[in-house]
């Protein structure tokens, strides 16, 4: 009964109070004496109860009392201690220790500010274990056990005490703080709780800088373009290489490995010229424009232009000679050209290796134009195709004669061989070597830029190739209308992957993801004068 | 009773652990999407068990172990984005040992070791372990650390680290490195992400007055590639092997303030970051594509700055806590030049820019477990306009929400 009035009279003590203060419990260990104010009697408290701002606590000599916060934080009084709560709010908790020992496990939750004073010293708390002993005289030593305490002394002088580390505090003012010896029974362990996350929190911020590093590497594998997705959803490793073989020429490397599939598919690109070319090779690209109509003659020139792609079993290489530069009348594009240099001839070939391939390579196709050679004074342009027994044989033939306007109305001054029926008066087709007119698909359906173009010969064998320009993550680009084969040749944001294939490559292909230009510099090295404009 | 209740109190720290190791962690388990542009990757997992088992002898020397393993099920916005693919799983296991030496006077020696290994499934046709770009790492270190104080007002901590890492790509070999002698391609080296890099570190952290705190770090690294070769302004692989320096200083400042009455107490922190580095490398770069070949020089050399201010607010009575966050990230490249959109080069050095928001909250549902949701959205752009095969303007953003047990 006697316990029951005890914990009436510290709650009503709060009186007006009562709808800020949080609940705080105390629980004695021994005789404890306990009294609502300063203005109360002390009594003995056996049992826990609440208290409320105001209150103080007093232990004897051989007894102690813990107070426990809502928040969790926690107060163990040590003996002979004279404590008192002085402020409970959400703004501010504040406790007085007069005399004795208190050890505190603050939280830091229970209130804004959370502070013990002592007659020599304020603290202020943080989330914080620390142990404060007032000795007769108001000194006061206090040893923090982890987190930090503000401590501030009379004299105004403000210290932040950390773990394992111990203040005095005087009536004349505080020490310097100090480390706990390691020898002291005060001193934590070496791997406490506390100490160890510090520690890893600290070792992950450095070893944070290795992983960016780590990611770094990747994104610059990324920005290199040495690692995409194909059209088919396979991760796609690609590296280029630049080689020079010798000063007037180089050779560009493709390699495209897709490691799921143990599968490399890989070409190059060969630029051979009549003389050295400059170390920086993005200059060559002056002086193959310089070959095509130039008013003066060119210093040097592209000799030789190879492209290959293989899948290490099968192959297919384009090639392409040229002769070098010669003066040319070209009166024909309008009476201001006058005469232009132009490569002599100009010799394509796509050739064909394999196991399958008749022979292990052949020449399944062939352009020729040359100025003066097969006509006086004219272009020949010459198409040969395999016939039907495989053999190379002209399939078209006609002249050009850039003197005459003709070149530019009709695109020929006269036809020679004419086995596909082309020009008037337009023969029947020869079979024996006409191949079927080209077949275009669209394997993704309109609007994709994907575009499939197939060619059957007179012998039954067929080469198509498939263009796709795909997103790094493996999506097909959507155009508008319909792709065609000049979709393919301009930069952008996709990469273009080329698939060959021919029914002589039994039932294999070729897939590389290659540059797009190399198709725009193959075109641009095949087109006819008559449709090129000299400036 | 009341004996028990005190003894409850456990007032002496690390009274109830004396005998044996202590072990604390915490299992996070989540779920998220991450979003590219308009494309939204799949729903998956996210799970984080990160676990230390400690073990003291005395005041002056004790040993932790550390496990951390990390699953995720998608890709985050911090990951790369620019060149990579919306699908990515990846799951990475770092087991690590440190000894803790301390002696009188606030001085500490801490060697440590780890090893690393990170699996990454980045295509649907890639299986785990089979990932082009999985790793292992292998950590090394000493750090010798101060405990003092500066002036009478101010705990100061300092420490003085060096550490060495060894990662290997088990699965990264150059292409022409398998192929090159049927190909006559050139030898640029086989591993060529192999690196080995000593770094020399200083950080400090101040507890300064006001529930204020100063974090500085200061470090120099030597990063050598072992196998990757120098390439010349002509294509030829020298040599010499690609040797970088990286140099970061970072500063951070955080303060608690006041309480506010905000739904409830709430109690603000604020913080501001501030982070400079730079990297000088040796290697070059030779774009081979036909279209603009281009020789650059120092390619890889760039210095970066990083500004982060950061808020969080935590309610006392629920202590449930909301941070925001953002960052900013600018970096110019000494060298690089940036690109028109068809690929062909402009004389303007590369930028680079990224800024991020993020925000998280957590709610305690019991002792021990929150529940937890984080979202961040993320912008990146730069005057790099070619886009071919990596992006460098672009948004993304990614969610995950779940639970977290703190052991």
């Amino acid at each position: 009964m006697k316990h029951f009035n005890i914990l009436v009279t510290l709650l009503l003590a709060a009186g007006p109070c009562a709808a800020m203060t949080q609940d705080i419990i105390m629980i004695p260990e021994g005789q404890v004496e306990a009294r609502a104010s300063a203005a109360s009697e002390w009594v003995p408290v056996n049992s826990g109860v609440k208290i409320k701002a105001g209150a103080e606590i007093r232990t004897a000599k051989d007894t102690k009392a813990g107070v426990i916060f809502p928040d969790g934080s926690r107060f163990q009084l040590g003996n002979s201690t004279l404590f008192t709560v002085e402020d409970t709010g959400k703004k501010k908790a504040g406790f007085r220790l007069k005399l004795g020992r208190l050890k505190a496990v603050v939280a830091g939750y229970f209130s804004s500010r959370f502070e013990v004073r002592t007659p020599a010293a304020v603290c202020a708390v943080r989330g914080t274990q620390f142990d404060i002993e007032v000795g007769e005289k108001g000194e006061t030593e206090m040893n923090v056990s982890e987190g930090l305490v503000e401590v501030n002394d009379s004299k105004g002088k403000m210290a932040v005490v950390s773990s394992e580390e111990r203040i005095h505090v005087g009536m004349d003012g505080m020490s310097r703080p100090e480390g706990i010896p390691l020898s002291d029974a005060r001193a934590g362990e070496a791997a406490r709780p506390m100490a160890v996350r510090q520690e890893t929190a600290r070792e992950r911020t450095r070893t944070m800088l290795e992983e960016l590093r780590n990611r770094e590497l990747k994104a610059n594998e990324s920005q290199l373009g040495k690692d995409s997705i194909d059209a088919f959803g396979r991760r796609v490793r690609l590296e280029e290489y630049l080689l020079r073989p010798s000063d007037s020429e180089f050779k560009l490397l493709f390699l495209s490995r897709r490691a799921e599939e143990n599968r490399l598919d890989w070409g190059h690109l060969i630029e051979q010229f009549n003389s050295k070319i400059p170390d920086d090779i993005s200059e060559v690209g002056k002086i193959i424009d310089g070959m095509y109509l130039s008013a003066t003659a060119p210093a040097n020139w592209m000799k030789y232009f190879e492209v290959y792609m293989t899948n290490t079993v099968d192959s297919i290489k384009e090639t392409i000679t040229f002769a070098a530069p010669t003066l040319i009348d070209f009166s024909g594009y309008g009476a201001g050209v006058g005469s232009r240099y132009y490569p002599g001839s100009i010799d394509y070939k796509q050739i064909l290796a394999g196991p399958g391939v008749p022979g292990g390579e052949r020449t399944q196709f062939q352009q020729i134009q040359d100025y003066n050679s097969t006509t006086p004074g004219q272009f020949t342009w010459t198409q040969k195709v395999v016939n039907n027994v495989g053999a190379l044989t002209t399939l078209e033939q006609i002249t050009l004669d850039p003197a005459s306007s003709d070149v530019l109305d009709y695109g020929y001054t006269s036809v020679i061989t004419d086995k596909a029926g082309l020009y008037y008066p337009y023969p029947a087709p020869d079979t024996t070597v006409n191949p079927s007119d080209p077949v275009v698909t669209y394997p993704s359906g309109p609007g994709m830029a994907d575009y499939q173009v197939g060619t059957t010969y007179a012998d039954g064998s067929t080469v198509f190739s498939r263009k796709i320009l795909v997103s790094n993550e493996g999506e097909v680009l959507g155009i508008p209308g319909t792709p065609n084969s000049t979709t393919f040749l301009q930069e952008g944001s996709f990469n273009l992957e080329l698939v060959v294939g021919s029914n002589l490559f039994q039932g294999r292909n070729i897939d590389v993801l290659i540059a797009p230009e190399i198709l725009t510099q193959k075109k641009q090295a095949t087109t006819t004068p008559d449709y090129l404009t000299p400036n | 009773m009341n004996k028990l209740l005190l003894a409850s109190l456990l007032l002496l720290p690390g009274a109830g652990h004396a005998a044996g190791f202590e072990l604390q962690g915490k299992l996070d388990l989540l779920g998220g999407q991450y979003f590219f542009e308009k494309q939204s990757g799949a729903v998956n997992g996210y799970g984080v068990l990160d676990v230390q088992l400690a073990k003291s002898y005395s005041s002056d020397s004790g040993f932790f172990v550390s496990v951390k393993s990390v699953y995720t099920g998608f890709k985050q916005v911090n990951e790369l984005s620019g060149g990579g693919t919306l699908f990515q799983q990846s799951l990475d296991n770092t087991l690590g040992f440190k000894w803790i030496k301390r002696y009188e006077g606030g001085y500490s020696l801490k060697p440590r070791a780890a090893v690393k290994n990170q699996l990454f499934r980045e295509t649907k046709d890639e299986k785990w372990g089979k990932g082009l770009y999985d790793f292992t790492r292998y950590e090394g270190g000493l750090t010798l650390e101060r405990k003092t104080r500066l002036g009478l007002s101010t705990p100061w901590l300092y420490q003085l680290s060096w550490d060495i890492y060894y990662t290997r790509y088990a699965r990264f070999k150059t292409l022409a490195s398998q192929y090159g002698a049927e190909l006559d391609a050139p030898d640029p080296g086989t591993r060529t992400l192999d690196t080995i890099t000593n770094q020399v570190s200083y950080g400090s952290e101040f507890d300064l007055p006001d529930f204020t705190k100063l974090n500085v770090l200061a470090a120099l690294s030597l990063t050598d590639y072992r196998d990757q070769k120098v390439i010349n302004s002509i294509g030829e692989y020298l040599p010499d092997r690609r040797s970088d320096t990286c140099q970061v200083l970072n500063a951070g400042l955080s303060k608690r303030f006041v309480d506010l009455n905000l739904l409830g107490q709430a109690r603000p922190i604020l913080g501001f970051s501030l982070g400079l580095s730079n990297v000088i490398s040796n290697q070059n770069h030779l774009d081979t594509d036909p279209a603009h070949l281009k020789y650059i020089g120092s390619f890889y050399d760039y210095w970066e700055t990083r500004l982060a201010p950061d808020a969080q607010v935590t309610y006392t009575s629920s202590l449930m806590t909301l941070r925001l966050g953002y960052e900013f990230a600018m970096r110019r490249y000494y060298k690089r030049l940036a690109q028109k959109s068809d690929g062909a080069y402009t004389s303007a050095k590369l930028n680079q820019y990224s800024s991020s928001f993020t925000l998280e909250t957590s709610y305690p549902l019991v002792k021990g477990l929150d529940a937890r949701a984080y979202g961040t959205w993320a912008s990146s752009s730069s005057n790099n306009r070619y886009e071919q095969v990596y992006r460098y303007n672009y948004n993304s953003s990614s969610y995950f929400a779940g639970l977290e047990w703190r052991f």
